[in-house]
């Protein structure tokens, strides 16, 4: 695939994905029940939440980054979020929840892997390292229901804005890599 | 073991969020040996479990299909003296799938004579694709279809006026879409719904 067909394609899955997580986390939110599934809730973010990365940016900054630095940062995000959201689906407890949950793993797993295919299309390397969580998922479990509850609603609404502004992030992308026909036709002329 | 051939996969959405693909293949002519196929898989990174066909030996349905994400996809034929792999595709099934035809299909006069408003739902999500379609009526009673031109309906909506027709007079109408950008297969025609043009 050429870059402009990569970053179109993880594009489209992102706002699949969004779309997607816009349903499934209703449905979620639902199955946890009071007060996690009212809409004014809007709790503190706990010290606990601070595993899952933060998709609260300054936006300049974010912007202000290079086209491979904001690429890594999306990888590594998701990389992370892929890990902790693959800890929910082997929890949960009906089987419609269960196989809708582990079909937006997959398809968060392909957006990993192209995002992966921009950078090297790009000529970036992937970002070095582990880049799943500091610990295994389960090492820093939550020691009772109602915080369990409050990780799987803040692993869900970071999950949505990392969504939301990485869509934003391809889309800005894209106009910036021109189509591969462009392309062809200059180096065609020896450009 | 003969290698397959004319490997050809089709999606189809069971509900919003379940896409399967099934995949045909022609397994070449009778061994007389046992042979085991299996369809296979992969993203870059990622083999999937291979799909083992029940009860034939030319077809097999992937449950969870992932789109927006190249995949390869083969077949492999095994017996006793080897081994055989068809020819690997490389797509998205996105660009595989065959759409739920539209649904809840309604008729309504409009403000001429001549003309009658045809509206629709669309079931799959925009986010997931978008559409293009194909409108078809005739006059209650005839056999032969009019189409409307294609190009008229070249882009995503949910309804369509239908003009130049004959005041007074009941027409059926039914309707199809596919992929706006032409991959993929039509979906079935949708149910036929009536309308009288006014007076």
């Amino acid at each position: 695939l050429g870059a402009g067909q990569s970053i179109q394609q993880t594009y489209d899955l992102t706002r699949y994905l969004e779309h997607q997580l816009r349903t499934l986390a209703g449905t979620y939110l639902n199955y946890l029940g009071p007060p996690f599934n009212e809409p004014d809730f809007n709790p503190p973010r706990m010290a606990r939440a601070e595993r899952v990365p933060s998709a609260t940016v300054d936006l300049d900054l974010w912007r202000g980054l290079t086209d491979n630095a904001r690429l890594a940062a999306n990888y590594r995000a998701y990389s992370r979020l892929l890990c902790y959201l693959r800890v929910l689906d082997g929890q949960v407890g009906t089987a419609e929840l269960r196989h809708r949950l582990s079909h937006f793993c997959a398809s968060l797993q392909g957006l990993v892997l192209s995002i992966g295919g921009v950078m090297s299309s790009l000529g970036y390397p992937l970002p070095a390292g582990p880049v799943g969580p500091p610990g295994p998922p389960g090492a820093s479990a939550a020691p009772n229901d109602f915080l369990k509850k409050m990780d799987d609603f803040w692993l869900l609404k970071e999950l949505q804005t990392w969504l939301w502004r990485s869509a934003k992030d391809f889309n800005r992308l894209k106009k910036k890599v021109p189509p591969a026909v462009v392309t062809l036709r200059l180096e065609a002329r020896g450009f | 073991p003969e290698k397959p051939k004319n490997l050809s996969c089709i999606v189809h959405l069971l509900s919003r969020y379940t896409p399967v693909m099934t995949c045909t293949w022609d397994p070449g002519r009778h061994t007389f040996l046992d042979t085991q196929f299996r369809l296979r898989y992969r993203w870059p990174e990622e083999l999937f479990p291979d799909c083992i066909p029940k009860d034939v030996n030319n077809s097999c349905t992937i449950t969870d299909t992932q789109f927006f994400v190249n995949t390869e996809i083969w077949v492999e034929a095994t017996n006793a003296l080897g081994k055989a792999e068809s020819d690997h595709l490389v797509v998205d099934p996105i660009d595989l799938v065959k759409p739920v035809s539209p649904q809840n299909v309604s008729v309504s006069s409009g403000a001429l004579p001549t003309g009658l408003t045809l509206s629709w739902q669309n079931w799959i999500p925009e986010a997931m694709m978008k559409l293009k379609f194909n409108i078809r009526y005739r006059i209650v009673g005839d056999t032969s279809w009019t189409e409307v031109p294609s190009e008229d309906t070249a882009y995503p909506r949910t309804s369509f006026n239908v003009q130049g027709l004959r005041p007074y007079t009941e027409y059926a109408f039914s309707i199809r879409c596919m992929k706006e950008d032409g991959q993929g297969y039509w979906s079935d025609w949708s149910e036929e719904k009536t309308g009288i043009t006014s007076e």
